[in-house]
């Protein structure tokens, strides 16, 4: 069966990638772009080191040239299949794939910090609802910062506050400049969000 | 060590936040082409993931008590 990593630019090249269980990629010629595949016997559990791969993968593929990342676990029975699954959203990705172009994704986490809780009176919920107000705050700051590389922003705030950031890829390091020392950074990441 | 060109290890480094990144990244997000893509967790290091969830849960709890408190 066929394992789907993403949808990419026909002019990627997938030499020599390795993706789940050391299979090699394959980039499958759709028409107005080409998906990366491997050929693996069984769908595939989901295992770290699986994730791994197919993360490294979509990123390589979004730094060639570009990628709409797929979720972990599309499996077809063959390319046939896949294509019938591709079939009615054809002009959706293309479009998506064109905005993706060049570019990758940054994970922003902003943390509180022990003053703003303690200087604070109030209960614990005035507390908590406070701090969180402070963060966003924060995260309003970053993004005006960040303005001059970010292509977009993707905001939520749950248990902590998270930003999603698409930028090129040649602005990590700029990027990674801007954030430094006011949040939390993971990635290059392929622009998952974004989708 | 790196197998991939362009992928340093660093960035898939060990720590707990990237661990939760990468399973928020790769399972929870990204395009879906079909109806029947399933995840079976088998590794017992994704414990993290069912770890995740809860945090969530809880915090989606917190916040709707929260809430309810100040209408209230």
């Amino acid at each position: 069966m066929l394992y789907a990593y993403g949808v990419v630019s026909r002019g990627c090249s997938s030499a020599g990638l390795k993706g789940l269980d050391g299979a090699p990629v394959e980039l499958l010629d759709a028409g107005a772009f080409a998906v990366a595949v491997s050929r693996l016997q069984a769908a595939p559990d989901a295992t770290r080191e699986r994730l791994v791969a197919h993360h490294r993968i979509c990123l390589v593929l979004a730094e060639q040239g570009g990628v709409v990342p797929l979720r972990f676990g599309n499996v077809f029975a063959s390319w046939g299949d896949l294509l019938t699954h591709l079939s009615s959203r054809t002009t959706e990705l293309a479009n998506k794939l064109e905005q993706l172009a060049g570019c990758v994704e940054m994970t922003l986490r902003i943390p509180g910090s022990d003053t703003e809780t303690a200087d604070s009176a109030g209960g614990e919920g005035t507390r908590y609802l406070l701090g969180k107000k402070r963060r966003l705050e924060r995260a309003e700051d970053i993004q005006r910062a960040l303005k001059p590389i970010l292509k977009d922003w993707r905001l939520t705030s749950g248990t902590e506050i998270k930003a999603a950031c698409l930028i090129d890829k040649s602005k990590v390091a700029a990027f990674q400049a801007v954030v430094k020392e006011r949040a939390r950074v993971s990635g290059p990441w392929a622009p998952s969000s974004f989708v | 060590m790196s197998d991939l060109p362009g992928v340093p290890d660093e960035a898939l480094g060990d720590a707990e936040l990237t661990l939760v990144d990468l399973v928020d990244h790769v399972l929870n997000k990204g395009v879906v082409l079909v109806g029947d893509a399933t995840i079976a967790v088998a590794d017992i290091e994704l414990i993290y993931l069912g770890l995740n969830i809860v945090l969530t849960s809880v915090e989606t709890a917190k916040e709707t008590m929260l809430r309810r408190g100040e209408q209230g």
